[in-house]
C-alpha cells in the first residue's frame, strides 16, 4: 500500500496548495487513516483499504473558489473515465481511483451533477446528508482536512452496508464500522457524539439502523437502544 | 469469501478494466515515429512504422511547428499510456499472486 499512500498524499497536498480541500470532504475508505492518526495511532482502528478514494461535494456546493481539479488530476497523472451509460466519471490511475460524491436530493436524478466552479461532476448518493451535517476539520501528516465525524462515519457505514449487493462489500462495511464504533463508545465525549447524531436521524433511519446493528454489534446495539428508553 | 479475498478481487476486477482501458487509449494515438522528408524543397512530416520486414511512411502533413507539436505531443501521451499499462500489468501480477497465496 506503500505506493497508494503516497499518492493519497500527493492528492491531498495538491488539493490543499489549491484550496480546494477546505471546501470537499473526505469520505469512504480512506477516511481510517486519518481518524487513526486523529486518535493518537490505536490498535483498534483498521488500516484496510481500497483503491477508491471519495471525495465529497457538500450539496449544495460552497465552493469559495474556480479551480480546474479535472486539471489537478490529469497532472497527476490520472486520466478521466466516462461511463457511456449515465455521464458518471471517474479519475484513474494504476494505483488509484478518485470520484467525487454528493448527497442526492429529492427522488433523485440519475445523472451527475455538475460542479461548474471545480470543472468535474459528483454522483449523487442517498445517506450522505448524514456525513455532510457532521464534519471535523483535522490535521492528516500536517494538511489541515474535513472528514466525517467519526461516530457519523460509523453510523452511515452501517445504514449503507444494507444497500450493498455485494456480500464481501457489506461485510467490510460492517466490520470497519464495528471496529470503529466500539472503539469509539470507550471515550465519553464520542458516546455523547453517537448519541447526538443518532437521536437526530429521521426515524425510519433509526429503525433501520437498530435492525443491523442487532445482528452485528452488541455493544452498540446495547448503547443506541438504551437511548430510546 | 473472506473481506481481504473480496478486496483482492475486487481490486483485481478494477485492474483488469483498467488494462482495457488503456490499451483502448493507445489504440486512439498514432503510432511510430516522427520522419520528415523533402521534396521540391519543401519539408513533409511521415510517421513511420514497421508492419513485418517493411517500414511504412504514413503522410501527416507539411512540416510546419503546429502540426509537428501536436504530433509530439500525440506521440509523448502514447509513452505515458503504455507506461502505465506496465504499471497495471506489474499490479495485476502483485494481486494475482496474492490470490494465489491464500489458496494455499
Amino acid at each position: 500500500m506503500e505506493k497508494e499512500n503516497d499518492l493519497f498524499f500527493t492528492i491531498l497536498i495538491r488539493l490543499d496548495k489549491e484550496e480546494v480541500l477546505r471546501d470537499i470532504i473526505l469520505i469512504g475508505g480512506w477516511c481510517p487513516l486519518v481518524y487513526k492518526e486523529y486518535f493518537g495511532n490505536p490498535v483498534e482502528i483498521s488500516m484496510q483499504r481500497t483503491a477508491d478514494l471519495d471525495l465529497l461535494v457538500p450539496n449544495p456546493p460552497r465552493i469559495h473558489k474556480d479551480v480546474d481539479v479535472s486539471l489537478i488530476f490529469k497532472e497527476l497523472g490520472f486520466d478521466k473515465k466516462v461511463s457511456l451509460l449515465d455521464g458518471y466519471e471517474k479519475y484513474v490511475h494504476p494505483d488509484l481511483e478518485v470520484e467525487f460524491l454528493t448527497p442526492e436530493r429529492g427522488r433523485g436524478r440519475g445523472k451527475p451533477y455538475t460542479i461548474d466552479k471545480l470543472h468535474i461532476n459528483a454522483q449523487g448518493l442517498r445517506y450522505l446528508d448524514l456525513i455532510q451535517s457532521y464534519t471535523i476539520k483535522t490535521s492528516y501528516n500536517g494538511i489541515s482536512i474535513n472528514v466525517p465525524e467519526p461516530t457519523a462515519y460509523v453510523l452511515h457505514k452501517f445504514m449503507v452496508s444494507d444497500r450493498r449487493k455485494k456480500p464481501f462489500k457489506r461485510e467490510k462495511d460492517i466490520e470497519t464500522a464495528r471496529q470503529l464504533g466500539e472503539y469509539l463508545l470507550d471515550q465519553e465525549s464520542q458516546r455523547n457524539k453517537m448519541l447526538e447524531i443518532y437521536l437526530r436521524m429521521p426515524e425510519k433511519w433509526k429503525k433501520d439502523l437498530i435492525k443491523i446493528v442487532k445482528g452485528t454489534s452488541e455493544k452498540i446495539y446495547i448503547f443506541l437502544n438504551s437511548t430510546e428508553n | 469469501m473472506s473481506i481481504i479475498k473480496g478486496i483482492l478481487k475486487e481490486e483485481l476486477k478494477r485492474l483488469e478494466e483498467l488494462s482495457a482501458f488503456y490499451k483502448e487509449k493507445i489504440l486512439e494515438v498514432p503510432c511510430g515515429s516522427i520522419s520528415v522528408k523533402e521534396r521540391g524543397g519543401k519539408r513533409y512530416i511521415y510517421l513511420a512504422h514497421r508492419e513485418d520486414k517493411k517500414v511504412i511512411f504514413d503522410y501527416v502533413g507539411k512540416d510546419i511547428p503546429e502540426v509537428r507539436d501536436a504530433l509530439n505531443e500525440r506521440m509523448q501521451q502514447r509513452k505515458e499510456y503504455q507506461a502505465k499499462l506496465r504499471q497495471v500489468k506489474e499490479n495485476l501480477e502483485e494481486i494475482k499472486r496474492s490470490l494465489r497465496g491464500k489458496r494455499k
